[in-house]
């Protein structure tokens, strides 16, 4: 490893025979941690020395993205490849708005590039990325949502809402075979499933018809929901309770 | 939507403070979030304190510590919501979330290259380029030399919605259909309440999820549907 270590009263630097490779000082954090700081500029291009036994914190872009040190169970490396490859890969794809997906762009190189996407690049990937256009897409056409209302051998019976089109609801009758071994258990009356029919889009451009039921793995109501449920419940009861049915003792007495 | 996609996912994205290692695929198949099969089939990239990012059939799934985001391309897109709600609804509930992000994509086939480039320009007109518009399109004898628009973000600030956040679409070509593809996707997003230091939980982001996933969807896929409906306004 080609690094050197000097430490003066307030920070510690660190610096490397590769021309370019780390240009930030490395700076004296807590009273045991040090905070490595990558500048944006392509800065750390082999995993920093080996000799350190306290923690560490990395930062990929402007703003530190950790903000407790990493680990210290490390005997080689101070960042292990892989950590470093997925935070790095996380922060060049971090996208301007927070939310949004996470982006893989080919800008142009030379371009100036917003913060988030600053390149950091000090290690290869560890994997090669995923081509998508080289995998099938299943592309759903139109989906309904299922309620169980009869279990049979091997066969189940259900009512199902069109969630594409505003049609009537149906009843559809389906095979257990047709379900995903860790969904059948699921199958029980009053189970909510979704039934996605579409095509499966081949790299090729070959398409084939394809469905798929997924049984819904929903949260259990918890003790905040039935309170909710039990408040909405007691204000549709005032709201009603006040007004003028056609079975009321009021309305009753006018006949 | 009017066009059949060739490509089509959805993804939920949370900022807020996360314990990366808890998010192992069998953490997710003890708490019944996933099926047996779907967490022995995992494939596992890393499981780290800082950081974890695994794929399952249907899903692909990445934590830091600031930043979960889980998305998916297989219908029933609702899977993700579900295996979300349930995660930070029921188990992880002391885990502050302070935005939240319901993403919607999808790539789609227009035909041709000069349908997808007449789009392109009616949505980002040359002549505002001056004497360098013209030159922008290139030589048309050479396709791969073709220039335009490459991309294109357009913010709604004012959700109308009583929630704090924004609606943001981007429009570019798709690099699934290189030829004649347009890629859109929508990020709706949302701020969870107006102090994050006096969110201690992911209730108020769960109740946002849970109750705006389908607006949300529709929504977007409504405004993918605008873009779509340029390949017919471009003829008129």
């Amino acid at each position: 490893m080609n690094s050197l270590v000097s430490i003066n009263s307030t920070a510690l630097h660190l610096n490397s025979s590769d021309p370019g490779t780390l240009n930030q000082p490395v700076r004296h954090g807590w009273s045991e941690n040090f905070l490595v700081t990558a500048s944006h500029h392509g800065t750390l291009k082999q995993p920093i020395g080996h000799g350190w036994s306290e923690n560490l914190l990395l930062t990929t872009s402007n703003q530190p993205t950790l903000m407790q040190p990493i680990g210290h169970e490390w005997s080689e490396n101070i960042l292990p490849f892989a950590v470093a490859d997925e935070l790095h890969k996380a922060a060049l794809m971090r996208p301007p708005l927070e939310t949004a997906p996470s982006v893989d762009r080919p800008f142009a190189e030379t371009m100036n590039l917003l913060p988030h996407q600053q390149q950091v690049a000090f290690l290869p990937p560890a994997a090669p990325a995923v081509d998508v256009s080289k995998r099938p897409s299943f592309v759903g056409l139109q989906e309904w949502e299922g309620v169980v209302t009869e279990i049979r051998d091997r066969a189940f019976t259900a009512r199902l809402m069109d969630l594409t089109h505003p049609n009537p609801d149906e009843e559809g009758e389906f095979c257990t075979d047709e379900i995903s071994e860790d969904d059948l258990n699921l199958v029980v009356p009053g189970a909510i499933f979704r039934w996605s029919v579409g095509v499966l889009k081949m790299p090729g451009g070959a398409k084939r018809p394809t469905s798929q039921i997924v049984f819904r793995r929903l949260p259990q109501w918890t003790k905040r929901d039935l309170e909710r449920a039990d408040g909405v419940a007691k204000e549709l009861l005032n709201a009603f309770g006040t007004m003028k049915t056609p079975d009321s003792d009021e309305a009753r007495s006018t006949r | 939507m009017r066009i059949e996609p060739e490509a089509s996912a959805a993804g939920i994205v949370l900022i807020g403070s996360f314990n990366p290692r808890i998010f192992r695929p069998e953490w997710f198949k003890a708490m019944g979030i996933i099926g047996d099969a779907d967490a022995e089939s995992a494939k596992v990239r890393i499981v780290h304190e800082a950081v974890t990012a695994f794929s399952l059939d249907w899903a692909n799934l990445h934590v830091d510590q600031n930043r979960f985001g889980i998305d998916t391309s297989d219908p029933p897109l609702i899977r993700i919501h579900d295996a979300v709600l349930t995660a930070f609804k029921q188990f992880l509930i002391h885990t502050p979330v302070y935005q939240l992000g319901i993403n919607r994509t999808v790539h789609f086939s227009v035909g041709s290259f000069d349908v997808r480039d007449a789009i392109g320009k009616l949505l980002a007109p040359r002549e505002p380029w001056g004497e360098w518009g013209p030159k922008i399109s290139g030589d048309p004898q050479k396709p791969q030399l073709r220039g335009g628009m490459k991309s294109l973000l357009m913010s709604q600030l004012d959700r109308g919605d009583g929630y704090k956040g924004s609606i943001n679409a981007r429009v570019e070509p798709s690099a699934l259909r290189p030829a004649d593809g347009i890629f859109v996707e929508v990020n709706d997003h949302f701020f969870v309440g107006d102090d994050p230091t006096k969110i201690l939980g992911s209730e108020p982001a769960m109740n946002i999820l849970e109750s705006e996933w389908s607006t949300s969807i529709t929504r977007s896929e409504w405004i993918i549907d605008q873009v779509m409906a340029l390949r017919e306004r471009r003829k008129k």
